[in-house]
């Protein structure tokens, strides 16, 4: 056989056709270097497209639905297992294809974002064993085994044991109680006293249930990249295989640190993290050291010793149960020894009536429970809470704000929404805090629902939202166009996005602008620009020249911080929980305005 | 590409627009690359992938598992994309991608995708929806209309054509002395 015949051949065969006769084309290809050269050159081809860089897809769904004429006019109540299973099957081919080229695709089309969101109100209950292994750390390497539970709306019991001592840990949550118990942390590991709360708020920002641990809600309510999936058994379970940076599940680990008493994990450090393919519960997870010079300097304070790309954390859960029922048993109460603490929640359900009360709430979610506060030196605060599976949502409010910024601790950067005839409220930059300033009533809303629904929420309240007063903290806050406006030259990320992060919060005040990019888990960026043609002197003591964009900048590890001039502008990229090297490619990626 | 779970194809069918919007987000990304190179551009490949699913929920209740969804969703795009072109608003859209090419898309600038670009119409839509859709032979047949060894040819043709265009770049490379 020929060249001339060869080559046709060639490409039926690498299309799949069954017609071609492969040992003759063997035969000829081991014989010929230029049709061997035709072959490779083809394969390449194809590596190149299927393992294309998806660089900023469109998401059209949210267009093409509102075009279609009812989005979300009635609530959404699409069934997790169906969804789950047709991210399932779709990922089957993409396992497929993915073989091609030897390594996992990106699986731009696996919306895990609205997934766990929506798996919420499915998963009322879940057990199971868990193992967790800790290494690198003054201990050596420890392992723990025990039990994890569940039962909505808020009772998590997390009961551990150490191999080697024997020593009992626990992080039991419980409604309005809570209790840890195990070694008083390194390098001591005498048994102290157990930590107990009494008059814990409904889902309490300040001893928050771990409900990650059960679905990483927090980890993905905001992931909007294209990545990696793979799917793979874990424990004979249908898995769902993604990688994320440790900062993006923090909830998660911040869950498990609490019980297992375990090391710190650095937030630009590599998380491996198996769901369960129906439920989407978490399965297995390993974190893996970074590598850089913030890395080692991290690692160093820390008297750590694993090396870069070394697994220093595992976890793995067996025999999974979803909702089935859960033993009282997997939540004990408080060992008698414990050492109480009042956290100052009062239930009281008829003091909270005169707050205000949405009149639309996500299908299926139910009021749970309700009361007030009385915060140290601060207002009295009524708090409602709703809940419907893992879902929830509380709205705090107050008659007695006299803080010079918006009530709800969503911090400086917000972002101004406007609510329509509720007037104007302002969220954090994820969405997931909506504070309303109106007329003698200031209230936050918050939860694990969708930013989207969080704003019907808030928009039925009757209330009509106010700018806030102008000596207010978040006075100062604008939009991208007007901070485009107010410093000329300013540098953006292209179309003011930044990719795996949302819509920044702006602030403008005397020319200098900041933004505020933040994404899943505890993952933010501060871009900040001022004019001027030079860097102040260095405010730590390990900086270092780096390159960027081309010029000489300097990078302080120490303030997870890069600086450089620019054309008129000082520029600087602040980040606790995003990496030096993710810093400078973020850098690159900006262009003037 | 695997297929939808026949229960989210049928409630989409029948007007549940959370379960088709399952659907738009599970293709909605193949569409728009196979889109964005085959119209060279992707701000025009992004409204013609909206276009794309308007078309396909229109059409939902006409499926009939006779051929794959997937396959079925790209005759559809492909379809919507030749109509992009061939519009009234061509000019709107020409203008669109004379403006996207002041600032080409990243992705495209790459040596592979700049080849692909350079291959006639009907070599780059058989192409792509082989490389980077993943149908088989029969199945491009069905989407662009022509026998399975007209598709069988083309394929052939085409990288006929993009092993020369990138053998080429390499020896200018190297004629350069670079």
């Amino acid at each position: 056989m020929g060249c001339e015949q060869t080559r046709p051949q060639l490409s039926a065969a690498l299309d799949g056709d069954p017609d071609v006769d492969s040992a003759q084309l063997g035969a000829h290809l081991r014989a010929c270097p230029d049709c061997a050269d035709f072959a490779a050159r083809s394969q390449e081809l194809r590596t190149a497209l299927r393992l294309e860089a998806l660089t900023s897809p469109p998401d059209v769904a949210p267009a093409v639905v509102e075009r279609l004429g009812a989005r979300r006019s009635a609530p959404r109540r699409f069934s997790v297992q169906v969804a789950a299973a047709f991210l399932a099957a779709f990922l089957v081919g993409a396992a497929v294809v993915a073989s091609v080229g030897g390594d996992p695709l990106p699986i731009a089309a696996a919306d895990l974002s609205t997934l766990v969101v929506e798996a919420q109100d499915d998963l009322q209950s879940m057990t199971a064993a868990i193992t967790i292994i800790e290494r690198g750390a003054a201990a050596g390497e420890r392992t723990l085994h025990g039990t994890l539970a569940y039962q909505a709306p808020e009772s998590v019991g997390l009961l551990l044991r150490e191999r080697s001592s024997e020593a009992e840990l626990a992080f039991v949550v419980d409604g309005e109680r809570a209790w840890t118990s195990g070694p008083c942390g390194r390098p001591c590991t005498e048994p102290a006293a157990p930590q107990a709360l009494e008059g814990r708020e409904p889902f309490s920002s300040v001893l928050p249930a771990p409900l990650d641990l059960v679905l990483p809600v927090d980890g993905f309510a905001l992931d909007n990249v294209s990545r990696t999936l793979r799917r793979e058994p874990v424990q004979g379970r249908s898995a769902l295989g993604v990688r994320v940076p440790a900062s993006q599940l923090e909830a998660l680990l911040a869950g498990l640190r609490m019980a297992g008493r375990l090391r710190d994990v650095h937030p630009a450090d590599v998380v491996d993290l198996w769901l369960d393919a129906r439920t989407l519960v978490p399965l297995r997870l390993t974190v893996a050291a970074g590598e850089g010079e913030e890395r080692r300097l991290w690692t160093a304070r820390h008297g750590y010793t694993e090396r870069p790309g070394a697994v220093y954390l595992e976890v793995e859960l067996r025999d999974l149960a979803v909702n089935s029922a859960v033993p009282r048993a997997q939540f004990p109460p408080a060992p008698a020894e414990a050492e109480w603490q009042n956290a100052g929640f009062v239930p009281d359900k008829a003091s909270a009536v005169d707050a205000p009360a949405p009149t639309w709430l996500p299908d299926g979610m139910a009021e749970l429970r309700a009361g007030w506060v009385q915060t140290p030196k601060g207002p009295r605060v009524a708090v409602r809470t709703w809940s419907d599976g893992r879902a929830w949502l509380q709205l705090r409010a107050t008659r007695e704000w006299t803080g010079q910024r918006l009530f709800g601790d969503l911090g400086e950067a917000v972002r101004p929404t406007d609510l329509g005839d509720a007037g104007l409220g302002y969220t954090d930059p994820g969405g997931q805090r909506l504070a309303l300033h109106a007329e003698g009533a200031d209230v936050v809303l918050l939860g694990s629902v969708a930013a989207a629904d969080l704003r019907r929420v808030a928009a039925t309240l009757g209330l009509v939202g106010q700018a806030v007063p102008a000596d207010w903290a978040e006075a100062t806050a604008g939009t991208v166009a007007g901070a485009r406006g107010a410093l000329p030259g300013l540098l953006l990320p292209p179309d003011g996005r930044l990719e795996g992060f949302g819509t920044p919060a702006v602030r403008v005040a005397d020319n200098v602008v900041t933004l505020t990019y933040v994404g899943p888990g505890s993952r933010m960026v501060v871009l900040t620009q001022a004019p001027g043609d030079r860097l102040s002197p260095p405010l730590g003591a390990d900086v270092t020249a780096v390159e960027v964009r081309g010029r000489t900048g300097r990078r302080t590890p120490s303030r997870q911080e890069l600086e450089w001039a620019e054309e008129g502008l000082v520029i600087s990229l602040r980040s606790a929980s995003v990496g030096g090297d993710e810093l400078l490619a973020i850098a690159g990626e900006l262009t003037p305005a | 590409m695997e297929e939808p779970d026949p229960r989210v194809v049928h409630a989409a069918a029948g007007g549940d627009l959370a379960a088709f919007e399952q659907i738009v987000r599970a293709y909605q990304v193949p569409v728009w690359r196979f889109l964005r190179h085959l119209l060279g551009d992707a701000a025009l490949a992004e409204d013609v992938t909206q276009e794309t699913f308007l078309r396909v929920y229109g059409r939902l209740s006409t499926f009939r598992y006779r051929s794959r969804f997937s396959a079925w969703i790209f005759t559809v795009a492909r379809h919507a994309g030749i109509d992009a072109l061939r519009s009234r608003q061509r000019r709107v859209l020409l203008e669109r991608a004379s403006r996207a090419a002041v600032t080409p898309d990243a992705a495209l600038r790459t040596e592979v995708a700049a080849a692909v670009a350079s291959l006639p119409p009907a070599l780059r839509e058989t192409f792509l929806l082989v490389e980077v859709v993943g149908l088989n032979h029969r199945e491009v047949a069905e989407a662009t209309g022509v026998p399975v060894g007209t598709v069988k040819s083309r394929m052939f043709r085409a990288r006929e054509l993009l092993v020369a265009w990138l053998r080429a770049g390499e020896q200018e490379v190297r004629a350069r002395g670079l």
